[in-house]
């Protein structure tokens, strides 16, 4: 089975490692592939560090966004949607979860419970969502970082958040959220955390594999010219 | 005044062992693991959580020059305790992550599976 990692972050923005490093971490994890998101502005240089460090995995280029609001959110995702194969949004604030939810230029909405006192979602949003194409991101950095009381609160608001999903039908991910190759961490264990906070078993292996396949595999096609619009594709 | 006599298999609690690997900047012992693994599995899931999982962190099983070493615990918490297990970040001073290299049913399998380990009757 193929895993993959869509949310890692490298020195370019807030990061402690090198793109190198988070490369052979994951090699040595036995992912299929990662995505490095960094800062818009630095999406071209992590092309040429990715192409330097000449990994054996896939390795794309995405773009973290971290917005004040939501109408700067929308002109950043416009602009760096050509480049980028992957658009996370850093969600927490509700106006840029909702946006986000309804915008079927971004792939993933990033932590929605962060520094929140409920889950950040609500029935509206994660219907947008699944209508959008919009995966709902399990961060585990989430929970590495937090301890006690803070952890119990982000334990509740994400299989609160799960919870939704499932009943709404919206795709999820599980990502490592990782700021640097000590914050990695095997896929397996990744998956045993999604099931530990309430998906299936199946759904958690699908969250860390497929639908993240899924994701890339359909940017791909897009940034190839290959898509022409939604369901339509050049094949021969 | 005799020894604890032995509980018949049937009665026996069901368990598993996890074979893991730490992952660290320095070399760590056996000690500072187990109180790392202890300390996030209590965390983690509370005290009741860690008594329904019965977890042990077996000291012999620890190879120190590798790092490898195998945890026991009950079949049914198998997911609670490898999660638990993610969420270590440091072992001793050193940051560290400990990772599960498989899950087995007896010691042997594991050390044979995960650790590489050869006995007389892989051979036949």
């Amino acid at each position: 089975m193929k895993f993959y990692d869509l949310d890692l972050q490298s020195k370019l923005s807030d990061g402690e490692s090198t793109v190198a490093e988070l490369i052979e971490s994951a090699e040595r994890f036995g992912f299929s592939g990662i995505v490095i998101c960094d800062k818009p502005e630095n999406l071209r240089q992590l092309k040429e560090m990715i192409e330097i460090a000449k990994p054996k995995i896939e390795v794309y280029a995405g773009v973290k966004i971290e917005a004040k609001d939501a109408n700067e959110m929308r002109n950043v995702v416009n602009r760096v949607r050509e480049d980028a194969t992957i658009v996370i949004v850093s969600g927490g604030n509700y106006e840029i979860n909702r946006a986000a939810c309804e915008n079927p230029k971004v792939d993933i909405l990033a932590h929605p419970e962060k520094g929140r006192i409920e889950g950040g979602l609500d029935d509206v949003c994660i219907n947008m969502a699944a209508k959008n194409n919009v995966a709902i991101e399990v961060n585990f950095r989430e929970l590495l970082y937090t301890y006690r009381r803070n952890r119990a609160y982000n334990l509740t608001h994400i299989a609160k958040n799960i919870e939704l999903c499932k009943e709404l039908g919206a795709s999820m991910v599980i990502c490592s959220g990782a700021k640097g190759k000590w914050d990695m961490r095997d896929p397996r264990e990744l998956i045993a955390m999604g099931n530990v906070l309430g998906m299936e078993l199946d759904k958690a292996f699908a969250a860390a594999s497929t639908v993240p396949q899924l994701i890339i595999e359909r940017n791909k096609a897009k940034l190839e010219g290959r898509m022409v619009t939604e369901g339509v594709e050049v094949v021969g | 005044m005799s020894d604890l006599k032995t509980i018949p298999p049937t009665l026996r609690d069901k368990k598993r062992y996890i074979a893991y690997e730490v992952i660290s900047e320095s070399k760590v012992d056996f000690d500072s693991v187990s109180n790392a693994i202890w300390y996030s599995i209590i965390n983690f899931l509370g005290e009741k959580g860690a008594a329904e999982a019965d977890a042990w962190v077996i000291k012999n099983a620890y190879d120190a020059s590798k790092q490898i070493g195998i945890l026991k615990c009950s079949h049914t918490d198998v997911e609670n305790v490898r999660a638990a297990m993610a969420l270590v970040q440091k072992v001793g001073e050193s940051r560290a992550i400990v990772r599960v290299l498989g899950i087995s049913g007896t010691i042997k399998a594991a050390r044979n599976k995960f650790f590489g380990e050869k006995d007389l009757m892989s051979y036949v």
